[in-house]
């Protein structure tokens, strides 16, 4: 008999807003999040906007936790979410066996300390062809940089926060699989719940890559929109004109429980991840497969984990991103899969409001899908002006709609050929 | 009924050699590969010892030369591993189903080839030197490559060899710092065990023989320092040890359902019997306390693999030469194993390559896996002075012709990520 596996707890640290209520209102109102880069001076940048997380004040958890002193930006995101969730679970008050709770995260670094990087190599230029003179920079470099600073941009740090501030002593795990993280991170917590080894996963992802090193990378290949006049108007999955996406950050965090325990203990059950499908491209580093060969192999192999056929599925999350490629191979995908059902099948991209949260977009994604299911209302695709003749399905333009969905399908595709699908649906007797 | 998962492949480039056999071959011997950096100049730098990879070239490991170029040297070195892994299993290619086969690698903060990284911070200096955003914006982005940020992506080595390999079932890569190969291959383990695939790669790659590795490791007290100290003072578990010199390489191995490999008469090395992981809560590198965590890891690895510990014959320590770390390693082998701590053997390899990081772990689980097929079981290094605060019985020479089916290999991360393995020899697989 296969554990089953629930969802009881989520939070969100979004550029929309610092908990899953406002979110998800500001979603299905079809609001942008996007806007000018205030992090530092972006104004030379060929992308000057992105989905920042505004006034998050991080000072009260300083405050009561001195170990957070130092915390990352992701790690401040990810602690407030996975604090959001776990009140929400109701394991602040609940007494669970840390040994059978883990974590699966897919929290992404940190971002180089630019200042002290800087300190570092202006003290230590070299001569004679060296740009750098190596042992200068030795010398240097220890005075120029923090060691908290430097401990706490490891990818390892938010799990190493989480672990300690939720009691968690059973398995621990953070994958970072670029844009497919998150995605992946719940579907192995929930293969962990499946097999037995836990009650209870944390699970989730957490990135900010809106540094002036993040911005440079995904300038240089070319990968963001640069319509930087109207940022609310700049990511517009599916549409004629997308020209690349808006990068932003933050926060998904869940609470998977097996259904049996959480019932026992009175969780109120959100809905039930079911399938889970991991596959790589193995085609090009810069190019996603022409026929999306990985992308449709993720979602199938999601489909036949959860026993369902492609007309079961109510909505499709999609991964959206607003890249001219992606959108185009998710579609043509999606078709693949779906055959005839893939025209009555509403498709959106919530990146169209919040941008691309990178390591944390799946979260976000799952969480949004499963609140489809539970409020009957699908969240747009905005900014869906003209029609791409080559992206022709169902994209719930523009404005929210109503539809009873029961199991929704939510894909998060990365860098590198990286896909992941995942299905969530309504709790079935 | 259980799937079971066997090592079929070895693959290995450290500063020991190119390849697995260097790498054994030194290490029956006893000798280590540490030498004085010469990649680049430490000048007064009291680090001055590495475990370098010597007359390295990717090119004779990876076909498509183009893709080269987008690598960092961590990921060239996770290619290289990769692709003699797989020539070891001797998989041919109507062996392996591509959707079937995945990868999962340990990685993490890839390092910026300094030089790389300087000239676009150099070209973004006002007239005064002073770095401004605002040319970086423009001047400094022109002056880096286009695909820059490919080549440090923590999930690039994964992708690579998918490439590569073409490998088009599940990729993950996992970044739990020191020990994310060991979680990288128990990740794989569990992948094939639960049927998503039969074939995995899985292991990890890390260099940081550079300068901005040195100085991060360094800033962390976490290196032997001294100009006076020789490869001889990286000593694990003894009295003296104050701290670990750096290596760098890779190690990856192929993992395999056991009759999988069985119908194509695969060489079986070892067979994944046990998979553990948790978390402690220490926080800073230098003020460890808490010991729970790696004792929970070993358990849970344990009880995985339905043993107890007593079945233990050897345990592969973690062992980083760390003062507090190898002290609480031991605090939890004797919390796990009690009256048994004192007898089993503990061997630690990590001087004999220098801690690898990401891919530290992924090198314990090819020695591990080379002790049990030929019975031996290695010294540690530089292991001369007992300190009575970790009263083990380290196994100080060589044993061969020995009795040892069952190992227990521990990885424990930066901070506070614990991983343990039991492997196990796999005598005509009726265990």
């Amino acid at each position: 008999m296969t554990r089953r596996v629930v969802v009881t707890g989520y939070g969100i640290v979004s550029p929309m807003a610092h908990n899953v209520k406002e979110t998800w209102e500001g979603l299905i109102q079809g609001r942008s999040a996007v806007g000018p880069i205030n992090l530092f001076d972006a104004s030379s940048f060929p992308t000057q906007i992105a989905g920042e997380v505004r006034n998050f004040d991080f000072d009260p958890w300083r405050k009561k936790d001195p170990h957070l002193k130092y915390a990352a930006r992701n790690t401040q995101f990810a602690v407030q979410a996975a604090h959001e969730a776990f009140t929400n679970a109701g394991l602040d008050t609940f007494d669970y066996d840390p040994k059978r709770t883990g974590i699966y995260f897919a929290a992404g670094d940190g971002g180089t300390n630019i200042a002290s990087f800087v300190q570092a190599l202006s003290e230590s230029w070299g001569q004679n062809g060296q740009v750098i003179n190596k042992s200068k920079y030795l010398e240097v470099s220890q005075p120029a940089f923090d060691y908290h600073d430097e401990l706490e941009i490891d990818p390892c740090m938010t799990l190493a926060h989480l672990s300690r501030i939720f009691r968690v002593r059973g398995p621990v795990s953070n994958c970072l699989t670029a844009c497919a993280a998150s995605s992946q991170a719940i579907g192995e917590a929930f293969q962990s719940i499946r097999r037995g080894n836990v009650d209870i996963m944390i699970t989730g992802g957490s990135h900010s890559m809106i540094h002036p090193f993040g911005l440079a990378g995904f300038n240089l290949l070319t990968a963001l929109s640069t319509q930087n006049e109207h940022p609310e108007k700049a990511s517009r999955p599916f549409d004629r004109n997308r020209d690349g996406f808006v990068l932003s950050e933050g926060s998904g965090v869940l609470i998977l429980e097996e259904l049996e325990y959480a019932r026992k203990r009175g969780a109120h059950i959100y809905g039930e991840v079911t399938g889970y499908g991991s596959t790589a491209d193995a085609y090009r580093l810069t190019d996603t497969h022409p026929e999306g060969r990985g992308a449709i192999k993720a979602m199938e192999l999601a489909l036949q984990s959860a026993g369902l056929e492609p007309k079961d599925i109510g909505y499709i999350n999609a991964h959206g991103t607003s890249t001219v490629v992606n959108d185009l191979v998710e579609t043509q995908s999606i078709k693949k899969v779906f055959g005839d059902q893939a025209q009555q099948i509403p498709v959106s991209s919530i990146k169209s409001m919040l941008g691309h949260l990178i390591a944390a977009a799946g979260a976000v994604e799952l969480i949004t899908s499963l609140l489809v299911t539970q409020n009957g209302i699908i969240p747009p695709t905005i900014n869906y002006d003209e029609k791409d003749p080559k992206c022709d399905l169902d994209y719930v333009p523009n404005h929210s709609r109503e539809k009873k969905v029961d199991a929704v399908l939510s894909n998060s595709f990365g860098f590198g050929g990286q896909n992941v699908s995942l299905i969530a649906r309504k709790l079935s007797s | 009924m259980k799937r079971r998962v066997v090592i079929t492949g070895l693959g290995a480039i450290s500063c020991l050699g190119h390849g697995v056999n260097p790498l054994w071959e030194a290490a029956v011997k006893g000798e280590s590969g540490l030498k004085e950096i010469d990649s680049f100049d430490y000048g007064d730098f009291p680090v001055r010892l590495a475990g370098e990879v010597k007359e390295f070239k990717p090119q004779d490991y990876i076909k498509n030369r183009k893709s080269i170029k987008v690598m960092s040297r961590d990921i060239q070195l996770a290619c290289a591993a990769s692709t003699l892994a797989f020539q070891d299993s001797k998989i041919k290619e109507e062996e392996l189903n591509p959707e079937r086969a995945g990868v999962c690698m340990g990685a993490g903060l890839l390092d910026n080839e300094v030089d790389e990284i300087a000239a676009g911070i150099k070209s973004s200096l006002d007239e005064q030197g002073i770095f401004q955003m605002k040319k970086f914006g423009s001047d400094g982005l022109d002056s880096l490559f286009p695909l820059w940020m490919l080549k440090y992506l923590p999930n690039m080595p994964a992708c690579h060899i998918s490439i590569n390999h073409n490998l088009q079932g599940p990729s993950n890569t996992i970044t739990t710092s020191c020990s994310s190969s060991i979680q990288a291959v128990g990740e794989s383990f569990r992948i094939i065990e639960r049927g998503d695939a039969d074939v995995m790669f899985a292991g990890g790659a890390e260099s940081r023989v550079n300068p901005l590795g040195i100085s991060r490791y360094h800033l962390f007290n976490a290196l032997l320092q001294g100009k006076d100290k020789t490869k001889e003072d990286y000593s694990p578990f003894d009295k003296s040890r104050s701290g670990f010199i750096v290596g760098e390489g890779s190690g990856v191995v192929i993992l395999e359902e056991l009759e999988h490999a069985q119908k194509r008469g695969a060489r079986i090395y070892a067979e994944v019997r046990g998979y553990g992981s948790s978390a402690d809560y220490n926080y800073f590198p230098n003020e460890l306390t808490d010991s729970d965590g790696r004792e929970i890891a070993m358990s849970t690895a344990c009880s995985d693999a339905d043993i107890q510990p007593d079945n233990v014959d050897m345990i592969h320590a973690h062992g980083s030469g760390i003062d507090k770390d190898d002290l609480l390693e031991a605090r939890a082998i004797h919390e796990v194993f009690q009256a048994k701590a004192k007898e089993i053997p503990v061997v630690a390899t990590k001087a004999l390559m220098g801690h690898s990081g990401f891919a530290s772990g992924a090198f314990q689980v090819i020695l591990s896996a080379k002790m049990l097929e030929e019975q031996k079981i290695l010294s540690t290094l530089n292991y001369t002075t007992p300190d009575s605060d970790i009263n083990l019985n380290m196994s100080k020479e060589l044993k061969t012709g020995v009795d040892v089916s069952t190992i227990l290999s521990n990885a424990f991360g930066m901070s506070g990520q614990n991983a343990s393995l039991v492997l196990t020899s796999t005598p005509g697989g009726d265990k």
